[in-house]
């Protein structure tokens, strides 16, 4: 018996690959544009940018182009402004990624009620994300201005401000400025997605605990947030990855001022390569930058794989 | 079902041949292989369609903008009296040209020409991006015509490398009515005078003088107080390159220094609003235009504010820069340039010069044109091109790794306590750390 089993293992090992090919072969090629541009667009570029973070590499000053192997990573790492860029982008990351959820899983919930105009209401919620980015940066520079700006005559005009404040423009206001406008550009990608994971949660659960005596928090705490685990986790990490990775919102805010208040380790690469021309220096910051991410994610999911299974 | 697996499979099979076709294959005809139709010529094409060469033109005017519909018909007028060459405009913000001329020349697919920023010049020269136009320039019937401290402007190393465009001479423009009503009736000339006049302006409740604190405008006034006081960011030294001397010469770090007392003074005293360090230029245009802010040193551009603010606009007069001991102003020369990698730099030069010849610049330019040929009457045009002899522009030097830290040492000045020397060198310092970097520092000793 055991050596008939051992030649139909054989066998079959021998087929399968031919069965593979013909079972999955159309899908591979259908594949195939999207794994060339893939190549092109993003293989391609980040091998040679990874290369180039090797070298010296000065647009205005070509004759000096060396390999200079781990100086430019060295450089990078020992200028103690890398570390302050490097804290203001995970404080701009981590307070827009934070203050989109809640945003965004306060308006999902409210609008799954049974509301009159739901429809309506879930349609302009979505306005602020169709806005283009230039557009949205130059309305809220006019609306935060601190001499005719909307916002400041409000909170003076209601009594929560004496006077204006110049919050693009203030040190210790700018970051929350931007952050704030970037929250408020944002939020509805999480509502609309939250909104589709909210719809998914049957009924019945919800109805059985309120008959069980659950309150909306104890609803809200135990069944609708884990129901949202998974979506929850999707957009968190793609939107950690963009907001850490954003150069033109702060950008077309406040330039990375005033005297460096909002800079990120995206506009300290964009000044390198496009003010300094120094195009290995921003490779390396750039190369750097891909490892914390890389980082950043590998730690959630094991924080994650940690938790599921305790 | 086998012929369905088949016919999947050779749609698959053509798709991705064709994308990968496209994507591989030849990027379509050159810009002077196709006419105007859009078709490819062939041997059976007329010769007039085989020579026809299309320019590709970067700028950053707006069919869309009102001020711009001259420039777009004078492009019409040039295709029309160019029967062999189309020029193609594609409306770019300078904000991103800068960054996009880079990318695509140092690609290899530079526009035939685009508009340029004079401090772009150098750094750009030195990446060989910009061919030498002086020969062409030399041949040119007009070149007399434009003032010699133009073409400075836009040489590098003795070459020219762009045609000026257009102008936008830095003129001190004041509220004439808010002037009077505190009893002024003569702009000021110096420091001194613009800080009294201020003080008066002040008592009225009116807020004095108008500056900004960051975008490419704050960097072009800060170098002018320092012109004004009698220094420059870099000089050139014997061995033909450039070194900042405050650091070594205490003579040129007093000058420097009086500069960064002035921002402060202006901010103690009221002169300017307490939040420009955060204003950009729109600021101070808009600022100024509705008359929020009495006085400012500014460009021609805020003609253009005539028609949104006609009430507020209509006392504005131009007068010369207050100054400390040098009289001097700023010079934007707008300009065009052509690029290494252009398969059609003699048509670009031909299009340059057209632009620039006195009969086009009545048509674009009427108060903004270097060409001295075309003078406008009025306050708008005397009252620039009157300047045009102080007018001056950055030095020959790369600005990429300067602009930001001037911006940044206008900050300093303004929203912390650092004194005004330890400003002045820490700027020095950031200027000759540029210089090294990209080998333009000198090593001659200071005299």
């Amino acid at each position: 018996m055991q050596p008939r089993l051992e030649e139909e293992s054989r066998l079959n090992l021998s087929y399968r690959p031919k069965k593979y090919i013909k079972k999955h072969g159309v899908a591979y090629l259908f594949m195939l544009p999207a794994i060339f541009f893939l190549i092109i667009l993003f293989v391609l570029p980040f091998i040679e940018v990874f290369k180039m973070s090797f070298y010296s590499v000065n647009l205005l000053n070509p004759e000096a182009e060396a390999f200079i192997f781990l100086d430019n990573f060295i450089s990078a790492l020992s200028d103690p402004t890398f570390y302050q860029y490097l804290y203001q982008g995970l404080i701009w990351t981590f307070g827009s990624v934070i203050g989109e959820y809640i945003v965004g899983i306060v308006t999902a919930i409210l609008l799954n009620q049974n509301i009159r105009g739901k429809t309506f209401f879930r349609a302009i919620i979505f306005i602020p994300w169709l806005v283009p980015i230039v557009v949205a940066a130059m309305t809220w520079r006019w609306i935060l201005n601190p001499d005719f700006g909307i916002f400041n005559v409000m909170l003076v005009k209601v009594g929560i401000l004496d006077e204006s404040i110049n919050w693009l423009g203030t040190a210790g206001t700018a970051m929350l400025a931007v952050i704030f406008v970037n929250v408020w550009r944002t939020f509805p990608f999480y509502t609309v997605t939250l909104l589709a994971g909210l719809q998914s949660i049957p009924k019945e659960i919800l109805e059985a605990a309120e008959i069980d005596g659950a309150g909306i928090w104890q609803r809200f705490w135990y069944i609708i947030l884990p129901s949202l685990k998974g979506v929850s986790a999707v957009i968190i990490i793609l939107h950690v990855i963009w907001t850490f990775n954003n150069f033109d919102f702060i950008w077309l805010l406040t330039e990375g001022g005033p005297l460096h208040a909002t800079e990120t380790l995206a506009i300290t690469t964009y000044l390198e390569a496009f003010e300094k021309y120094h195009f290995g220096q921003a490779s390396a910051l750039s190369s750097i930058m891909i490892l914390i991410l890389i980082g950043i994610i590998i730690a959630y999911f094991k924080v994650e794989k940690k938790q599921n299974n305790g | 079902m086998k012929l369905k697996r088949r016919y999947s499979l050779l749609v698959g099979f053509f798709l991705t041949s064709s994308l990968l076709l496209s994507a591989c294959g030849s990027s379509g005809p050159s810009s002077s292989e196709t006419n105007k139709s859009g078709t490819n010529n062939t041997k059976e094409n007329s010769v007039e369609k085989q020579e026809k060469v299309v320019l590709d033109l970067w700028w950053s005017m707006s069919a869309n903008n009102e001020e711009h519909k001259n420039h777009y018909a004078a492009i019409e007028k040039f295709n029309q009296e160019h029967p062999n060459i189309e020029v193609k405009p594609q409306s770019i913000p300078l904000e991103q040209a800068k960054d996009k001329i880079i990318t695509s020349a140092n690609a290899g697919n530079p526009p035939d020409v685009a508009d340029v920023l004079n401090e772009w010049l150098v750094s750009y020269h030195r990446m060989g991006i910009l061919p030498d136009l002086t020969e062409d320039i030399n041949k040119w019937e007009e070149k007399e015509k434009i003032p010699q401290n133009i073409w400075d402007t836009l040489s590098v190393d003795g070459k020219i490398v762009a045609v000026p465009s257009e102008l936008g001479i830095r003129a001190f423009l004041y509220h004439e009515d808010i002037l009077k009503a505190a009893g002024v009736t003569e702009p000021p000339k110096t420091w001194d005078e613009l800080l009294e006049l201020s003080a008066k302006l002040k008592e009225q409740g009116v807020a004095p003088f108008g500056i900004s604190g960051q975008s490419a405008r704050a960097p072009q006034e800060l170098i002018v107080y320092f012109w004004q006081s009698g220094t420059d960011i870099a000089h050139q030294m014997p061995d033909g390159k450039y070194r900042n001397l405050w650091a070594e010469n205490p003579e040129e770090l007093q000058k420097a220094v009086e500069v960064y007392k002035l921002y402060k003074t202006m901010l103690k005293d009221g002169v300017i609003n307490k939040d420009s360090a955060s204003w950009g230029y729109r600021e101070l245009d808009t600022n100024f235009a509705q008359g929020r802010v009495a006085t400012t040193v500014n460009g021609p551009w805020i003609k253009n504010y005539e028609a949104e603010q006609p009430e507020s606009m209509k006392d504005v007069q131009i007068a010369a820069p207050p100054y400390n001991t040098v009289p001097a102003t700023f010079m934007e020369v707008g300009s065009f340039a052509t690029f290494e990698g252009s398969e059609h730099k003699k048509e670009a030069i031909t299009f340059m010069t057209w632009w620039l010849s006195e009969e086009t610049q009545k048509l674009v330019n009427p108060g903004r044109s270097p060409n001295t040929g075309v003078v406008q009457d009025g306050k708008w045009g005397e009252g620039f091109n009157k300047l045009l002899d102080q007018g001056r522009s950055f030095p020959g030097i790369s600005m990429g790794g300067i602009i930001q830290p001037m911006i940044d040492s206008i900050q300093k000045s303004l929203l912390t306590e650092e004194s005004p020397e330890e400003i002045a060198l820490w700027l020095g310092e950031q200027i000759n750390n540029s210089l090294k970097e990209n080998g333009e520092l000198s090593e001659s000793p200071a005299k």
